[in-house]
């Protein structure tokens, strides 16, 4: 049914249960039939909506040790995030009035062959976060709105940042990670730029809950080097070594750098999946 | 019409939009299944739609269709066909029957194997490929409303889209359509891009999304091949790997 038919329908609906119900000897039976379009099929009611804080959780970044053996530490992640949403695990029925009214909060789900994996959205934290991990660790990014239900993921845009909001390493990019790569005594400082393709999502990090109304706590919106499930890292296959071609200890991974350009893309690549962001909450 | 009759007939519709997707009234009609792969498929992909200057076109591009299912009937189709073979826009009928009367949502249907060969040109570069598929997708809950009136002939036709192939991302909402990554797999520069020139060359800057599996070119086009499905032109469908 078209939303005018149905808006039609429901005109008529409301007007003509006036009349039932001004009339003793049919209120029962307009009752009755008032009852039948949420009486015949199987969906929910509208659930309420949960308020929780989400805050920077740095705790997750770690020295970790790479599959080259290179113990590697960070020293600041910086990321541009954008609008962040929250899903439970597959497909829930929402095919009632609530839907419609949570429309206009949500953003709808439109899947893809191919291109879109995850659940139905059912929280959002909008806004733009540049997000300095290790620095602002605990600092609050805003109010996420959530629906009682049972979370699986979360999943977010990767942004650039600006002039207004960024520091100048950022401006125009999507992170900057920093630290120090340590093999055999031989220690490589880094500096890595991302830049993630406009409106790149990244879809499913991990974010296990219930949420309900009595919940209360903060969601930590995380990042990690090292992939909790699987246990590989961000670095892994990256000998750092390699790239010093100055021998100043120093090295400089960025777009568009031809000699550094496979390195990149590997890096890159592993950044912009669920398996080095998640959403843990904190009661 | 009387308040009781008029909201007898809201609470049909009520009922009616919130319990079903599939409609079906009395009577029968002809539905003709047909494969269509658009003038990409057909004419070829001019270098102006691909983003580096490549253009595409194939000699052929065969499809085994299978478990077509539309208005909760199976509709069998016998033998592979060719949608390379110009069919100005009627697309190739693979299969056909009768359906009840009415409004049919949820189609299905799966792609088993997928053929290709041809070539791509650029300047003075010509690369030519022949490639097999053989991994099986089942498409579910296809985005189309098929109607079948009583006694008339209706079209389900499943849209076949060469130009994923090519995409340069599995995630993004629009990627870009490309052929250099492809054409630099050539390494032995014979003008042929092999399956095993494509298992040795990574993906450079391609977008695998989620998927760690996805690291060679030939693993990138065997994701790609389960997203060549859709319904009516534009539709979407549920794609899922059925090995």
């Amino acid at each position: 049914m078209s939303s005018i038919a149905r808006n039609i329908a429901s005109y008529y609906w409301v007007r003509n249960m006036q009349v039932f119900m001004t009339k003793p000897h049919l209120k029962a039976v307009g009752l009755t039939i008032a009852a039948l379009p949420f009486l015949g099929c199987s969906e929910p009611n509208e659930a309420p909506r949960v308020k929780l804080p989400v805050v920077i959780d740095g705790s997750q970044i770690t020295p970790v040790t790479t599959n080259l053996g290179y113990d590697v530490e960070l020293e600041s992640v910086h990321v541009v995030v954008e609008d962040v949403v929250f899903t439970v695990a597959g497909e829930i029925h929402t095919k009632s009035f609530f839907e419609h009214i949570s429309d206009a909060v949500i953003p709808p789900v439109f899947a893809h062959p191919g291109h879109y994996q995850g659940g139905e959205i059912t929280g959002e934290l909008p806004g733009i976060f540049n997000i300095n991990w290790l620095e602002n660790d605990g600092d609050e990014l805003g109010t996420a709105t959530l629906i009682e239900g049972n979370y699986s993921a979360a999943n977010f845009t990767f942004g650039r940042g600006s002039k207004v909001q960024s520091n100048a390493d950022l401006v125009g990019h999507t992170a900057v990670l920093t630290g120090r790569a340590t093999k055999e005594n031989h220690v490589v400082s880094f500096h890595i730029t991302i830049d993630s393709p406009e409106g790149r999502e990244l879809v499913g990090a991990p974010f296990e809950a219930t949420i309900n109304s009595q919940t209360k706590g903060t969601l930590g919106l995380r990042f990690s080097v090292e992939d909790p499930l699987e246990g590989d890292t961000l670095f892994d296959d990256v000998d750092f070594h390699d790239f010093d071609f100055d021998d100043d200890n120093s090295i400089i991974i960025t777009p568009n750098r031809e000699e550094s350009e496979d390195v990149y893309n590997i890096i890159r690549r592993r950044f912009q999946t669920h398996d080095h962001f998640n959403v843990h909450l904190s009661e | 019409m009387t308040p009781r009759n008029t909201l007898a007939i809201v609470a049909a519709l009520f009922l009616a939009s919130a319990c079903s997707d599939d409609k079906s009234e009395g009577g029968e009609g002809t539905l003709n299944i047909t494969a269509y792969g658009e003038d990409f498929i057909e004419l070829g992909i001019p270098a102006d739609e691909m983003a580096d200057g490549w253009s595409v076109n194939f000699d052929t591009f065969v499809v085994t269709i299978d478990a077509v299912n539309v208005a909760n009937k199976s509709f069998p189709v016998s033998e592979p066909v060719d949608i390379s073979v110009p069919t100005e826009g009627a697309g190739h009928r693979i299969s056909s029957g009768v359906a009840p009367v009415g409004a049919h949502a949820n189609s299905s249907f799966s792609i088993t194997h997928v053929e290709l060969a041809g070539s791509a040109v650029k300047d003075a570069d010509t690369k030519t490929f022949n490639w097999t598929f053989e991994n099986a997708t089942n498409y579910t809950a296809c985005e189309t409303t098929t109607k079948v009136t009583d006694g008339g002939e209706a079209t389900f036709q499943i849209t076949v889209h060469a130009d994923h192939f090519f995409y340069d991302s599995l995630v993004a909402e629009e990627p870009q359509v490309v052929f250099q990554a492809l054409a630099d797999a050539d390494t032995d520069l014979d003008g042929f891009i092999t399956k095993t020139e494509l298992e040795s060359t990574d993906i450079g800057s391609y977008d695998p999304g989620n998927d760690n599996t996805v690291d060679n070119l030939w693993t990138w086009l065997i994701a790609q091949s389960r997203t060549l499905g859709h319904v009516d032109g534009e539709g979407h469908c549920e794609a899922t790997a059925a090995d």
